[in-house]
């Protein structure tokens, strides 16, 4: 086991732009650390460089107090698992699994052993006598997984392992990898585009931003933030990582900064306004103008205990069950709110309706080209103490730790 | 997919008696076509098998006799020095056949392998360059390599022969096998290259095994190159115990008569190695080999 350092890395093809463009990264021992990013950010690309399928233009990657800038794959000690799996085909499993052993002149009963056990791990005793074709993509990526795990390499990397699979084999298989990594303790380094997958699986998640509208690839390639998933999610740290955190994405606004009954407030559409916590207040002045930040999770409807902040009317109701994505028309803007069905009973598309949000889940940020966060309310835990737990972040989050925790007892 | 069939057509409004002439008639063109196909080989055959004064276009087709004399004949032509020349020519057409097929294949292998995957500087111009030589047939190049061959010493050499096919067979070749090794997802040999494995070894344990079929083709493709190649060989050799096996057929062609029983019976026999090898390869001519490798 070994933690990574990455100094500086930067990537370049020939003379087009970096795709990385100077990254900056401490990965502990036995960490699990996510990549996440849109498609093109590099993310890949920064995996492939760790592992040494790609050279890197400058800068320093050390695997534990080694520089590896130089050093062949073969040498790094690390084992990758492919999006595509990448078995050998002409090979049954028990060979796919071997191979790098017997590459490393390993006696035969120790790789029959260490195969032997990692089947057993990841239940593919019953097929190791098969080819990959005759398996399942489930089955073909836990080939894959066995494969990096027999070597007991310093460092896994894992390049979008889940995106070939379909949803419930994909949470399936996310629970295998949060054990795996429970029982192993090795470090992980996983790149995905999937937000659940990062904030479900990672000790911390390092986010790269990809090229966008206004821009371009200006800013690509950059390191946005490197934190936990609460962190990340309840502090970002510009609009970048804001929006790409959480799932519906967050909601923005233009807004101005005025003084009502003298405190100040986000002034909105009409008299709208949202209240500001001291944090917030601290850091921005009055007449500013910038950019408000809500989480759709964040939005109530407005009732006696909590007065209408923001006056909206219903575009459409997209009902998913237990609760429902309600797209409101905010004077020219949209507006996302995750609202409770039961609690949307009596409401229906193009009615007008008020929306309390807290100055708790507040986000402000900067209307500057990185849009830098300015200050945050306080974190969505303090605004909704009682429905975090409907939130489905948290739900899911809970359910991986709870199922983990539950099957790492039964193994016990 | 029978009843599928019949729902098609029935949805174009065919009956059943339609159906049926139209198999008919299918069916017909089908014994047409094979009809037209192999009325030559079955006429060959007749002609190896009737005595050769009988056989040929103006012979009596009144008696029909059967006889193997045009094989023994073929088979134990002696020269003056009383060497058997078919089986000399047999095992100079085999070595030929044999070196050019082994010599195009590895060098074809690993050449092809480079230009698939490695970024070097000339990879499009060799690639390029291999495909300009394909646009000259050989008899262009029949004088300039009579000369290298003449100062090289290895006219009437079989080896000279090896060396002028393995080249003009070596182009086509890499092409096929480079075409073939762009299909293998490159993730295999990344994952091998994690694995610790080097590229010789990726390249034997992994591309190798997994380029058989176009490796079969393109084994049958050099084969046969050297196998029925004419002009060349009739020009380079000019002891008749160094003729490969096509230029001993042509002396049973000769400017006054032509002695089709013996030809023939000739033709048959030089046939036979070439159908061996391709049924023998045939089973290496299979797809879906790196099914399952990747997901795609």
């Amino acid at each position: 086991m070994a933690g990574l350092t990455l100094k500086n890395i930067i990537k370049r093809y020939g003379n087009a732009e970096p795709t990385l463009k100077g990254i900056n990264l401490e990965i502990r021992d036995g960490e699990f650390l996510v990549l996440v990013g849109p498609s093109g950010c590099g993310k890949s690309t920064l995996l492939r460089s760790i592992a040494g399928l790609e050279s890197i233009t400058s800068g320093d990657l050390y695997i534990g107090d080694t520089r590896v800038n130089d050093v062949h794959p073969k040498d790094r000690d690390i084992a990758m698992v492919f999006q595509s799996y990448a078995l050998y085909p002409h090979m049954t499993i028990r060979r796919n699994m071997a191979f790098g052993l017997e590459v490393r002149k390993m006696p035969k009963d120790e790789i029959d052993r260490l195969v032997a056990e990692a089947s057993q791990m990841l239940g593919l005793d019953e097929y190791l006598d098969k080819l990959p074709k005759m398996l399942s993509g489930g089955q073909r990526q836990r080939v894959a997984m066995g494969r990096a795990i027999v070597r007991r390499p310093k460092v896994f990397l894992f390049d979008e392992p889940l995106s070939n699979l379909d949803a419930a084999l994909r949470t399936q298989m996310r629970v295998e990898i949060r054990r795996l990594h429970k029982k192993l303790k090795t470090t992980i380094i996983y790149v995905t585009h999937d937000q659940v997958e990062a904030m479900t699986l990672a000790d911390r998640i390092a986010v790269l931003s990809g090229r966008d509208k206004e821009y371009g690839t200006k800013n690509a390639g950059y390191l946005q933030q490197v934190g936990t998933p609460l962190e990340l999610f309840q502090r970002p740290v510009n609009k970048f990582v804001a929006g790409f955190i959480g799932s519906p994405s967050m909601n923005f606004l233009d807004a101005k900064i005025e003084v009502r009954n003298g405190k100040k407030c986000v002034a909105l559409e009409g008299w709208d306004a949202i209240d500001l916590t001291q944090e917030c207040a601290d850091a921005v002045k009055e007449g500013q103008e910038l950019c408000l930040g809500i989480r759709p999770q964040d939005v109530i409807l407005a009732d006696a205990s909590h007065p209408a902040n923001m006056h909206v009317k219903v575009d459409v109701i997209e009902t998913l069950g237990w609760e429902c994505h309600v797209h409101f028309k905010y004077g020219a803007n949209q507006f996302l709110a995750v609202i409770e069905s039961q609690k949307l009973a009596d409401i229906k598309e193009e009615q007008e309706v008020g929306l309390y949000v807290a100055p708790e889940v507040v986000h402000l940020f900067n209307h500057d080209e990185h849009g830098t966060a300015i200050a945050h309310g306080g974190g969505i835990k303090a605004a909704k103490p009682a429905s975090s737990e409907g939130d489905p972040h948290f739900t899911a989050l809970n359910e991986v730790i709870a199922s983990v925790n539950e099957e790492v007892s039964d193994a016990k | 997919m029978a009843k599928k069939q019949e729902w098609v057509e029935d949805s174009v409004g065919l009956n059943k008696r339609d159906r049926i002439i139209k198999q008919i008639a299918y069916n017909l063109i089908l014994i047409l076509v094979c009809i037209a196909v192999l009325y030559p080989v079955v006429w060959v055959v007749k002609m190896a098998l009737t005595p050769n004064e009988l056989a040929g276009i103006g012979g009596d087709t009144s008696q029909i006799q059967f006889t193997l004399d045009n094989f023994k004949h073929v088979v134990l032509n002696q020269n003056q020095n009383g060497d058997y020349l078919f089986f000399h020519q047999l095992a100079n057409s085999v070595i030929v056949s044999a070196i050019t097929t082994l010599i195009g294949v590895l060098l074809a292998c690993t050449a092809a392998y480079g230009f698939a995957r490695l970024n070097f500087i000339g990879r499009q111009m060799g690639l390029q360059a291999f495909l300009v030589t394909q646009m000259f047939p050989g008899v262009v190049m029949m004088i300039p390599l009579y000369i290298i061959l003449g100062k090289l010493g290895l006219t009437d050499n079989v080896l000279g022969l090896v060396l002028v096919y393995s080249v003009s067979a070596l182009p086509f070749c890499v092409w096929n096998l480079k075409g073939y090794f762009d299909t293998i997802p490159k993730e295999l040999e990344e994952a091998a290259i994690v694995d610790g494995a080097s590229r010789a070894k990726i390249f034997v344990t992994i591309v190798l095994p997994l380029a058989r079929p176009a490796i079969a083709i393109t084994a049958l493709f050099s084969f046969m190159t050297a196998w029925n190649e004419f002009i060349l060989a009739a020009t380079f050799m000019n002891n008749e115990i160094n003729y490969t096996l096509p230029v001993a057929l042509k002396q049973y062609v000769g400017a006054q008569s032509v002695e089709y029983g013996y030809f023939a019976a000739g033709a048959i026999l030089v046939s036979i190695p070439i159908m061996a090898l391709f049924f023998a390869l045939q089973k290496h001519l299979v797809g879906g080999l790196t099914a399952g490798g990747v997901k795609g």
